[in-house]
């Protein structure tokens, strides 16, 4: 047994064992409770340590049942995963305290077992197969645990808008998991393998039209996850709906693993030489339906859905680039956002505690109510703009630079692009700048579109507290109980998006290194594919 | 003009960074301090506040000496530097100047606050903390030395101001104000961040110091250029961003002071002068900026002519002044440069003055609209005074700096230079404005009006006191003309052109500058004999579009823009939002087959006789599907197709895959029926004209699939693991290399999915125990639960529950003789999997269909009575098996999910392989017996009981 083997192991495996756990402790809360922490702690330090050793010693394979690669699924771990992993699980760890602290993880209702937990930790344990899997069907069986679990979080109270918006949900989930189980299966019958490592030597071989094909399928399936325009209007829809600690981690992660593994497998398998118009023409697409929807929605929730849609193609937009810079820029915006989508998410969900509403027209003068509150919204709302010197400035910062470093082509060189996307792919061509002009478009109307609620919600004459709703449901609303769990792990997401921003030297140089990483595939071949503790030997 | 000093790339250079640092951390400790305090000390916490720029102040003094004598201090902190992201700091001339003006006004301004905010109780930590926040923002924007440390504290600043301007939000004024002033500017900044990031990246360097040393050409500068000026003019209220400014004038008047007048809006003023150096002869600089800023001081000092509120007076006045300025720095020339940071130093002296003065007025008299303003000057002549001394340095007149500057500007104009002629008019009209406007000011704060009552208090000294002071800094700069030249030609000296040796002097002797401001004065006060006849001017001019009315038709019609765009698109329907997707499935990568031009395809239509005909009625019965309206033949047919696949699995080969294929589609039928009793027969029609888009998109999509698979079919690449599949299966476990794959070379994958399905069953459970309410929540004794009294050694123990006529005898019997072989074969499946068909997931389907049997004949209470544990208990444990056999690989053998093959010697039986993996096979079964158990038993877990006696029945034996 090598240390690497646990630490890749255990964020897959022990959450999962863990959740079987928490099924028979249904009877039990408490214990449900100090469980699911203590594993997200586990997991969590564990994650520190796997990112610590893959930045020592490169990337890490794992064989899982010691098969090789041909055979068997290989697990990956490099600076890319273990980055978003550790932000990933700290996430979830800081989410799993509000819902404790919100109550919604236990309650249940007569002999449907308190579900939570169990679910939450597979919904871990999915996520973390996507990220450190290096297969690509490992990664649809990932994706669907994942997507599982979620249907389950979405759904949970049950009241009719949530099994309408489930429905959508849902639906619209299975159509995009079909597409990629044909696109996987198209893979496999054009290349016979889908190990990635693998992949990668095949698909330069392809027939340019295959190759194509199979990577415009592959974007496609991941899209709708990702919520890329057109594939995106599933989102807004269902999303706003559920309980805020789950809208607040499907917002942060769900679309995010689906990035990851767009950036994953077009890098991987499919690169591509300087910027690509499609990529960039989505990203542009994505940005201002997005936005514009944040504009004009009276749901607090709902706006805040829209705005997660639209910043979904700042990532791509770093993905389009197609340059190192361009990658580190879309990692750093990737980790920015999880933190950030989480605090305004948490913070929607205090002002509901507070208010009993999320409408807009029904709110008011939080802020001179609970000035605490306001602070706590201004902060990630001005992150999200883009407003320095927070952690959505130096996300942007980066992809802005990847976009424009090219004008300067004496310093073209000097960021290092080389691998896989080519040496002198590098043009500020009227189609980036023009890309670049809606992304600080998109910023401007993003600012509008949080001053907006802030204008409404916190400025202005104090609104009346609107009484629950639903007295009978498992969240409390409407009144001013304590709920110091609840500030506790608002406040905590808000010191991450924080720390992204304080950390942005180590931070952006990690993400450069990862991003290089993400080019150079011979290295993740040899990981993968070059292991003498293997029981049979490969040559790739 | 000494050598520029070395610039320094790492860490602490030179001497006198420690203060800087201290300076700046001060104004974040002072903030906290203030927002903490405030809460005790009431407006007094203004007087810590001002502690914060005062240091500063000193701290700036200490540094004249070398600064001025050309030895300029750096500092640098690096932040991420991957990004070229650094603290960079560097004190020059410009720098020093900027940053006295920021901290001195500051701190005076703060110490007034504390007499201003005296009467106010609510939100002066905020605003304290705030203020000392924007006065430590400011002074890092002046000594910024990297264009994105200048552009983190320029939007600091706006930030600020946001807050500032908004207070509480209680007025719906201050939020549009504010909303405004926020959106306007930072907009301008995204621009002014792309146009600085051209700048450094086609330079080669973020530096400040170093772009300017070693200017940067070629078409992306001309972009970059554009970009920085926009951002410049909207920061510094130029045309067409400046309705913001007197907008903002709803803050507090030390707010207006201080970023509206003497600081904040001076920062787009300020980067021009940074740049104009290197690059006023790039075009359209020097066009654009005096163009600009002339525009403005015009329409500036023309709208201040007819403001009655002294306030939005002063504010246009600033428009006009920050004009003035903006031509001036822009312009490139060693004098006009002089002259503009004369001009700057003269406006944040004289404009922070009479906007306290104002201030002050407004405590005392109650109003600050100049109709209802008299004798003002008799209740407080200290205040007349010092508003004086200012309007004379405002109007341009010696002995003030306000003088010094005006003069020199007129020089600079009067140098050669392309269009100067045209500036200098402009200039000159644009004084004369300046001068009528100055005296509408003093004239309406105060002059005496028949008839209009005296309600000005005598304000305390100490109220004035500060105000006075900036003033007669004002005077006393102009008495000193070598000391201001002194402070400001550093600056001047920085521009490589235009060296004509012009020095700031009280009297330069006759000569066209000093005819010109006689000029302007004359006109000037003949334009305020005249104020009555203004409007009528006015409204004689031809009337030209409002920034305003602009700046607020482009926000509506975004906001309709976007509600167009947002109820056209997300239209909430759920068939809408899949045919999207479908299509966007089968155009997208569609297209990329149809342009990559595989060749033509051969497809092999089948390889016997029989896939054809299973294939044919695949599609046969999948079109039945569509068109059935009862859910119920739909469900049927859904099933069959399930069958045919099946069918098909067999004739290639996989007799495992139908196996699995067969129990599933059996399974779901099951309870699909079981479902469907709840819902409505029919579904609803689709509507006639939905039918043809529908069905373009289903054929599309269908189409798509099929091209696209039989392309890559066509140029199929074996997979090279086959054969190692067949080789090692028999020794990782047994010959079924299906079972083999499933539960060794990828059991992860088994791992997951089964994953999926404990999820999916507790998922089931939660939706429908919880979603079923018929009055609020269902208690756990409404819902069948085990009963006491029945003997549960009986098979069927709940079929005596139903009611007579519902029972099936026969049902009833063959279940009692087929359930026990059906464990019997689970058992078997389970234990032959790797040798052959079967396997864990085959064996609990098994059991599951058992379960379905005894439910249907037993009653819906069957599955309740018969389960000593709740299916969780069943999910559990399996995910517990299945999960702690990967993690129990990992740890023995050191591989996750590895197992092991031991040979039992059963004697005279022979020897049985035992695979450890059976520990696996027997969790998945687990699982999917929990699954089925717990989807039999929701569904039938509000089944009300079919008489009255019954319900009492269940009633008591729930208890």
């Amino acid at each position: 047994m090598t240390s690497t083997a646990v630490l890749v192991t255990v964020p897959i495996i022990l959450p999962l064992l863990v959740a079987g756990i928490t099924f028979l402790l249904s009877p039990f809360p408490s214990a449900q409770q100090a469980l699911g922490v203590t594993v997200l702690g586990a997991v969590l330090i564990d994650a520190i340590l796997l990112l610590v050793r893959v930045d020592s010693a490169g990337p890490q394979a794992v064989r899982v049942g010691g098969w090789s690669p041909t055979l068997g699924i290989t697990l990956v771990a490099d600076r890319f995963c273990a980055l978003v992993l550790l932000v990933a699980v700290t996430v979830c760890l800081v989410v799993l305290l509000y819902a404790i602290g919100q109550g919604i993880a236990e309650r249940y209702v007569e002999n449907a077992p308190s579900i939570f937990h169990p679910t939450y930790l597979v919904l871990l344990a999915g996520i973390a197969l996507v990220f450190l899997t290096g297969d690509l069907f490992t990664l649809f069986v990932g994706l669907e645990v994942m997507l599982m679990a979620s249907y389950v979080l979405i759904t949970l109270g049950a009241t009719r808008e949530r099994v309408r918006s489930g429905m959508t949900y849902i639906i619209c989930s299975l159509v995009a998991s079909i597409t990629l189980l044909t696109a996987i299966g198209l893979t496999y019958a054009a290349t016979g393998t889908v190990n990635l490592a693998r992949l990668s030597l095949a698909t330069p071989h392809l027939a340019e039209g295959t190759r194509t094909l199979l990577g415009a399928l592959l974007l496609v399936a991941l899209g709708i996850k990702a919520a890329l325009v057109p594939l995106h209007w599933w989102l807004p829809d269902s999303y706003p709906t559920a309980p805020a600690p789950v809208t607040a981690i499907f917002a942060a992660l769900l679309t995010k693993v689906a990035i990851y593994a767009i950036a994953r497998t077009q890098t991987l398998l499919f690169p591509h030489q300087g910027p690509s118009t499609t990529l960039l023409l989505i990203a542009a697409a994505t940005m201002l339906i997005g936005i514009a929807g944040a504009l004009v929605q009276d749901d607090l929730n709902r706006s805040l859905s829209f705005a997660l849609v639209s910043h979904i193609g700042f990532m791509l937009f770093g993905i389009g680039l197609w340059s190192v810079a361009g990658l580190t820029g879309t990692l750093l915006y990737l980790v920015h956002h999880i933190t950030v989508q989480t605090a305004l998410f948490l913070v929607s969900g205090l002002v509901e505690r507070e208010r009993g509403t999320v409408s807009l027209s029904r709110l008011g003068g939080v802020a001179v109510t609970t000035p605490a509150l306001a602070a706590l919204f201004l902060i990630p709302a001005l992150s999200l703009s883009g407003v320095p010197p927070l952690a959505g400035f130096v996300g942007k910062l980066a992809l802005l630079q990847a976009a424009v470093a090219p004008a300067g082509a004496t310093r073209a060189d000097a960021i290092g692009d080389a691998g896989a996307f080519g040496a002198d792919a590098n043009r500020l061509t009227p189609l980036v700048l023009t890309a670049v002009a809606i992304l600080l478009l998109t910023s401007l109307l993003t600012l509008a579109a949080m001053t907006r609620i802030w204008m409404t919600v916190f400025w202005g004459e104090p609104a009346i507290p609107v009484p629950d709703q639903r007295p009978d449901d498992a969240v409390t609303v409407g009144t001013a109980l304590p709920a110091r769990l609840m500030w506790l792990a608002t406040t905590l997401a808000i010191l991450i998006s924080l720390t992204v921003a304080a950390t942005a030297g180590p931070l952006s140089a990690f993400s450069q290194r990862a991003a290089v990483d993400l080019t150079d595939h011979d290295t993740y071949r040899n990981t993968v594919l070059r292991n003498p503790a293997s029981h049979t030997e490969e040559t790739p | 003009m000494p050598a520029p000093a070395p610039l320094p790339t790492t860490g602490w250079s030179g001497r006198g960074e420690l203060g800087v640092a201290v300076v700046l951390g001060l104004h974040v400790l002072i903030a906290a301090a203030c927002a903490v305090t405030a809460r005790y000390w009431g407006s007094r916490v203004f007087a810590l506040g001002a502690l914060a720029p005062a240091v500063g102040f000193g701290w700036l003094l200490t540094t004249i000496p070398d600064v001025l004598t050309g030895r300029e201090r750096y500092a640098l902190w690096q932040w991420a530097p991957t990004l070229q992201l650094q603290i960079s700091l560097r004190l020059d001339g410009l720098a020093l100047l900027l940053g006295l003006l920021v901290t001195g006004i500051g701190a005076l301004v703060l110490l007034y606050a504390t007499r201003y905010f005296q009467h106010r109780a609510h939100g002066l930590g905020r605003i304290a903390a705030v203020l000392v926040l924007f006065a430590g923002s400011m002074l890092a924007l002046v000594l910024a030395d990297n264009v994105l440390a200048l552009y983190v504290a320029w939007e600091l600043t706006t930030v600020c101001s946001f807050l500032l301007i908004g207070d509480d939000g209680q007025q719906r004024e201050e939020r549009r104000a504010a909303g405004r002033a926020l959106l306007v500017t930072t907009g301008a900044g995204f621009a002014l961040l792309l146009g600085l990031l051209l700048l450094a990246e086609v330079a080669g360097t973020y530096r400040i110091a170093r772009i300017l040393d070693d200017p940067p050409d070629g078409g992306w500068v001309t972009v970059a250029v554009i970009l920085i000026l926009i951002g410049a003019a909207a920061k510094s209220a130029q045309i067409p961003f400046q309705p913001w400014l007197p907008a903002a004038m709803v803050a507090p008047t030390p707010i207006s002071a201080y970023l509206h007048a003497a600081a904040m809006v001076k920062a787009g003023v300020y980067l021009v002068a940074r740049l104009a150096p290197a690059f006023a002869e790039v075009m359209p600089w020097r066009p654009v900026v005096l163009t600009v800023g002339v525009a403005t001081m015009l329409l500036g000092g023309w709208r201040a002519l007819t403001q009655t509120d002294l306030k939005r007076l002063l504010a246009f006045g600033t428009i006009a002044q920050l004009g003035f300025l903006l031509a001036l720095m822009g312009a490139g020339t060693q004098t006009a440069a002089l002259a503009g940071a004369t001009m700057l130093l003269a406006h944040a002296l004289f404009k922070a003055t009479l906007f306290l003065t104002v201030g002050i007025i407004d405590h005392g008299a109650g109003t600050r609209d100049l109709r209802q303003l008299s004798g003002v000057a008799r209740r407080a002549p200290l205040l007349a005074v010092t508003a004086a001394l200012a309007c004379v340095s405002m109007a341009g007149l010696p002995p003030t700096v306000g003088y010094l500057g005006k003069e020199a500007a007129f020089q600079a104009f009067l140098e050669p230079g392309t269009g100067h002629r045209w500036v200098l008019i402009g200039l000159v009209t644009g004084s004369t404005l300046t001068i009528a406007y100055t005296l509408r000011f003093w004239w309406g704060a105060f002059g005496n009006r028949p008839g209009v009552p005296v309600r000005m208090e005598r304000p305390p000294v100490s109220f004035v006191a500060p105000v006075a002071l900036i003033a007669a800094t004002g005077v006393a700069l102009g008495l000193a003309p070598a000391a201001t030249d002194a402070l400001t030609a550093r600056h001047a000296y920085t521009h490589p052109h235009g060296e004509t040796g012009y020095h700031l002097e009280l009297w330069h002797g006759l000569g066209a500058p000093l005819y010109l401001a006689l000029l302007t004065l004359v006109a000037g006060a003949v334009i305020h004999l005249l104020r009555d006849q203004i409007p009528t001017w006015r409204a004689r001019l031809p009337s030209v579009p409002r920034a305003t009315r602009i700046q607020d038709s482009l926000a509506v019609a975004v906001m309709v823009g976007a509600r167009a765009v947002t109820t056209r698109t997300q239209v909430g329907s759920l068939p809408t939002y899949l045919m999207v997707i479908l299509t966007v499935v089968a155009v997208g990568p569609g297209l990329t087959l149809v342009l990559g031009g595989e060749g033509p395809i051969e497809p092999r239509l089948w390889d016997s006789p029989p896939q054809a005909i299973l294939a044919i009625g695949v599609t046969i019965t999948v079109a039945g599907v569509v068109m059935v309206h009862r859910r119920l033949i739909a469900v049927l047919l859904l099933s069959a197709v399930g069958y045919l696949v099946a069918g098909l699995f067999v004739l290639h080969g996989a007799p495992d895959l139908a196996l699995v294929q067969v129990l599933v589609e059996t399974l779901t039928l099951l309870v699909f029926v079981l479902v469907l009793r709840r819902m409505p027969p029919g579904v609803r029609p689709t509507a006639p004209s939905l039918w043809a888009p529908r069905a373009v998109v289903a054929v599309l999509a269908g189409l798509f699939v099929t091209i696209a698979t039989l392309t890559v079919s066509a140029n199929h690449a074996p997979s090279p693991a086959t054969q190692d599949y067949l080789r090692l299966a028999p020794e990782a476990g047994g010959p079924n290399v299906v079972n083999v794959i499933v539960t060794e070379f990828r059991a992860l994958d088994t791992l997951g999915e089964i994953t999926v399905l404990a999820i999916a069953a507790t998922g089931v459970a939660s939706l429908i125990l919880v979603s079923h309410r018929t009055g609020g929540v269902p208690r756990r004794e409404t819902i069948a639960w085990r009963s006491d009294n029945i003997p549960r050694t009986r098979l069927l123990p709940a079929a005596h529950q139903q009611a007579p006529g519902r029972r099936t005898l026969l049902l009833e019997a063959i279940t009692r003789v087929i359930h026990p072989s059906m464990l019997v074969v689970a058992s078997y499946l389970l234990l032959v999997g790797l040798h052959r068909p079967g396997g864990g997931f085959a064996a609990g389907l098994v059991v599951g269909l058992g379960m379905v049997l005894r439910r249907l004949a037993g009653g819906s209470r069957e599955l309740w009575e018969i389960t000593p544990v709740p299916p969780g208990v069943l999910l559990g444990t399996g995910l517990f098996l299945t999960a702690g056999y990967g993690l129990a690989g990992l740890l023995w053998t050191g591989d996750p999910l590895s197992g092991a093959v031991y040979t039992v010697d059963l004697g005279p039986l022979g020897h049985l392989e035992l695979a450890t993996s059976l520990i696996f096979e027997a969790g998945i079964a687990v699982i999917v017996t929990g699954l089925v158990l717990d989807i039999l038993r929701t569904l039938g877990a509000y089944d009300v009981p079919t008489s009255p006696a019954e319900a009492v029945n269940a009633e008591r034996s729930a208890r």
